[in-house]
């Protein structure tokens, strides 16, 4: 088992991880990050203005191993009355 | 601090019924065999058809449903005082496991005990059937914020309810609580992942609503966390509403 610590981004807010989750390895923690990702979508991007989320994962030596965003986009056609 | 019976389930029974001195009597006269639980373990499974329910006298027991998935659902932590399996005494088969959270002392009591003790006495009838009750309203309330809060409000709803019901049975320190969760047990409790838990978590305690020391919770700021947590006691149905910390209480100093 591995130590990773998820930083995230939603507008100014920056959560930085001090305390860590413990994975298998990579892909497991990678999975998280993607579930995390969808889980701040639905608390965040849902309602208010916001349009992006970002995580960072971190292993036990303070090394970025993976970087994820998601950009909620919404246009309404040029046309539209 | 350690309870043990018949002190812990006089604390729980009188926080929300009245006893007379008799019922007490009668209730602590109720054989129990004591088990003692290490964490993590299976205390029923779903299937099983008991002969005895069980309370906590120490430690933390949850309930789990598994979906055909393999997902597993938290729909209810119990703490010292209750009988997680009470409605066992009525519906033969457990439609839910229950596994300890921390290491356990459980005292099981036979059904045919619990059915004579309630043929002696209205009060104490009244008592374990208001035990079940409020167990049902605990689940509307967490049906309602797994299904309509965010996760911040989520979690901070739950750190309100879990300190007012070991506050109503005296296991409080001030503004401070056991706090033996895993991050994996309170996603599962509250429908999120565990980075998001942990995320949460610790945007609570930046914010400064509390402060978590190992296995210790410590409220900072009670009047927010509740306003955060949209949390009102009421569906606890405690008879002592002097158990809700006032709105000013756990205010740190800055």
């Amino acid at each position: 088992m591995s130590r990773y610590f998820f930083d995230s981004q939603s507008g100014g807010d920056h959560v930085k991880d001090d305390i860590g989750i413990e994975f298998s390895g990579l892909s497991e923690a990678k999975r998280a990050a993607q579930t995390a990702l969808v889980d701040m979508a639905r608390d965040q991007l849902a309602a208010g203005p916001l349009r992006e989320l970002a995580i960072w994962v971190r292993d036990e030596k303070g090394k970025v191993v993976l970087s994820g965003s998601l950009i909620l986009h919404l246009e309404e056609p040029r046309n539209a009355n | 601090m350690e309870l043990t019976f018949p002190d812990i389930l006089f604390r729980r029974l009188e926080s929300i019924a009245n006893l007379s001195a008799a019922d007490r009597r009668t209730v602590a006269c109720l054989p129990l065999d004591v088990r003692d639980f290490p964490r993590e373990q299976d205390i029923l499974r779903e299937g099983d058809v008991p002969s005895t329910s069980f309370m906590v006298l120490d430690g933390f027991v949850y309930m789990y449903k598994l979906t055909g998935q393999g997902s597993r659902q938290i729909p209810a932590l119990y703490i010292p005082g209750d009988m997680p399996d009470l409605h066992s005494t009525q519906l033969k088969v457990m439609d839910a496991g229950f596994r300890s959270l921390t290491p356990c002392k459980l005292g099981f009591v036979q059904h045919k005990d619990i059915h004579k003790v309630c043929e002696t006495s209205y009060a104490i009838t009244s008592g374990f059937w208001r035990m079940t009750l409020i167990d049902a309203a605990i689940f509307r309330e967490w049906l309602t914020n797994v299904g309509q809060r965010a996760a911040y409000s989520r979690l901070a709803h739950l750190i309100c309810e879990i300190f007012i019901r070991m506050r109503s049975v005296g296991l409080t320190d001030g503004m401070s609580c056991p706090w033996p969760f895993t991050q994996e047990q309170l996603a599962d409790s509250i429908g999120v992942s565990k980075v998001h838990i942990n995320r949460t978590l610790q945007e609570l305690r930046g914010h400064g609503l509390l402060q978590l020391d190992g296995n210790e919770l410590r409220i900072l700021d009670w009047g927010r966390l509740c306003q955060e947590g949209d949390f009102d006691p009421l569906y606890l149905h405690l008879r002592d509403e002097a158990i809700v910390p006032r709105c000013e209480e756990g205010i740190v100093p800055k």
